[in-house]
């Protein structure tokens, strides 16, 4: 069974959450207390992860400690046709890697300036926003090329890790100060996620009120959540 | 502000869609119903004031996201599911600002007077993108503007003309050789002092119906609005093998 060391309020760990839930991989959580606890930062979890960052994803005697390998390890494994990771071809293999390289400027803008603001990390917020909005640039220029030619996802035609990896820290900006109004071909593609069978909500990103209605698992969720 | 403002390209507000947009400083919900009428009102629910534009649409309705009161597209509050048999009073209605489709654009009002400042002529969406400059520069640069007229088009060469469309809207007409295309472009201000740049196009003379322009012609005119961000951006610049401005112009 899949481990997974989780944080609810953790745009990291959520990549994990969702692409689980996106494949349909069963795994047991193992609650992190990041934050006031600091659990992540104490000696019984730096023996598992020295970096001490979540998430970490535990299957046996594997210990994966970074979202993008996490990622590439359930679509490897949990995704049969192969479109979440395609492995088989080179040229969208490489694109999906240079996004899952991309989605770490994304944790280190945005990401950052959402920690500042949710939990007083200090940090220089203004240079993270923006970082942010300069990343939001560059993604905004592909995501509108993408659409001229009538795709809605990162990669060539097919949703694949690298839109997971990318997405939460852009969901969440706002509550970083960074808002997606400049940004219409981001909002789309934040849709377009949403859309996906089987999404899945954090506090923070909400599902779009047409998907909610018709998958009653999103329903339950947010009804757990309150 | 009795001004209209091109607040978004038409075709990115879809049937049902919602979005934000601010005009002077007023903040607003502007949505589509399902049947294609576009709205925009005060961005603060009646109700306890959560912004509407988190909202999602039902038919002819707009629903807030918070409490679930539903509005109609006339304002006033039609449902509130906590008291799903009450008839909401009348009284009850969000606040309502002039909103217009015209040129491929949607406008809105804070006034509600008169009419967009743009002859409703059928253009095609490229894209909208924010430029961190004032209104007024970007206005200017776009009156001096050069564009890729084709995929063979050199810099250099063609010829271009400025038209004001509108207080607002600047037309640039390029011929190269054969090939000829109309830009249109609107400047919305930002609250921020900054513009926001919304750019359409008319491949030419009418040719018959068609499906709208190639992708490959959105894509050069996209990366187009690209450099000439970067040029007003970077105002200081000097290496590039072609500016997006004509020189004459930039001098002058
Ligand atoms: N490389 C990691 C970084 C993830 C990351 O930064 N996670 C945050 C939580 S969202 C974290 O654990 N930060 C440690 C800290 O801020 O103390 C990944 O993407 O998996
Ligand atoms: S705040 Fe809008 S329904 Fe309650």
């Amino acid at each position: 069974m899949l481990k997974l060391y989780d944080y609810v309020l953790s745009g990291s760990a959520y990549k994990a959450r969702l692409m689980m839930a996106i494949l349909g991989a069963p795994y047991e959580a193992v609650p992190v207390d990041f934050y006031p606890g600091n659990e992540h930062r104490q000696p019984d979890f730096l023996d598992l992860n020295p970096a001490g960052t979540l998430p970490v994803l535990v299957d046996g005697d594997l210990v994966l400690t970074d979202s993008a390998a996490i990622l590439t390890y359930l679509a490897g494994k949990h995704d049969p046709p192969g479109t979440w990771l395609p492995a088989g071809d080179p040229a969208r293999l490489a694109q999906v890697v240079q996004w899952l390289a991309f989605s770490q400027s994304l944790t280190a803008t945005a990401g950052a300036a959402r920690l500042h603001d949710m939990i007083n990390r200090p940090l220089d917020v203004e240079a993270a926003r923006a970082g942010a909005h300069r990343a939001f640039r560059e993604l905004e220029r592909h995501l509108t090329a993408q659409a001229f030619d009538g795709n809605a996802f990162l990669v060539a035609d097919q949703p694949t890790i690298a839109d997971i990896a990318c997405f939460p820290y852009v969901a969440l900006s706002p509550d970083g100060g960074i808002a997606h109004d400049d940004y219409p071909a981001i909002r789309g593609w934040l849709d377009a996620v949403k859309r996906l069978p089987g999404f899945i909500e954090m506090p923070g990103i909400h599902a779009l009120h047409e998907v909610r209605e018709t998958e009653p698992g999103v329903v339950a969720m947010a009804a757990e959540a309150g | 502000m009795s001004k209209w403002v091109p607040v978004a390209l038409a075709d990115g507000l879809k049937p049902g869609g919602v979005m934000r947009a601010v005009v002077g400083d007023q903040d607003l919900v502007v949505w589509r119903t399902t049947a294609g009428a576009v709205n925009a009102w005060n961005n603060r629910c009646p109700h306890r004031g959560m912004r509407l534009s988190f909202g999602f649409v039902r038919g002819d309705r707009l629903a807030c996201l918070y409490h679930g009161w539903q509005f109609g597209a006339d304002s006033v509050c039609r449902y509130i599911p906590a008291h799903p048999d009450l008839e909401p009073p009348a009284t009850i209605t969000a606040t309502v600002y002039g909103a217009r489709e015209r040129g491929g654009l949607i406008w809105v009002s804070l006034s509600g007077e008169g009419e967009p400042d743009m002859p409703d002529i059928a253009v095609h969406p490229v894209r909208s993108l924010a430029v961190d400059v004032a209104p007024g520069d970007l206005l200017a640069a776009l009156r001096g503007a050069c564009f890729p007229v084709s995929e063979t088009w050199q810099a250099g060469s063609g010829t271009f003309s400025h038209e004001d469309l509108g207080e607002a809207v600047v037309a640039i007409d390029g011929v190269d050789g054969d090939a000829r295309c109309r830009l249109v472009a609107a400047v919305q201000p930002l609250p921020d002092g900054r513009a926001m740049l919304h750019l359409l196009v008319d491949e030419g003379p009418d040719d018959g119906p068609h499906d709208g322009p190639a992708a490959a012609l959105k894509l050069r005119l996209s990366d187009w609005a690209e450099r000439l961000r970067w040029f007003l951006e970077n105002p200081q610049a000097t290496s590039a093998s072609w500016t997006p401005v004509l020189v004459e112009e930039r001098a002058a």
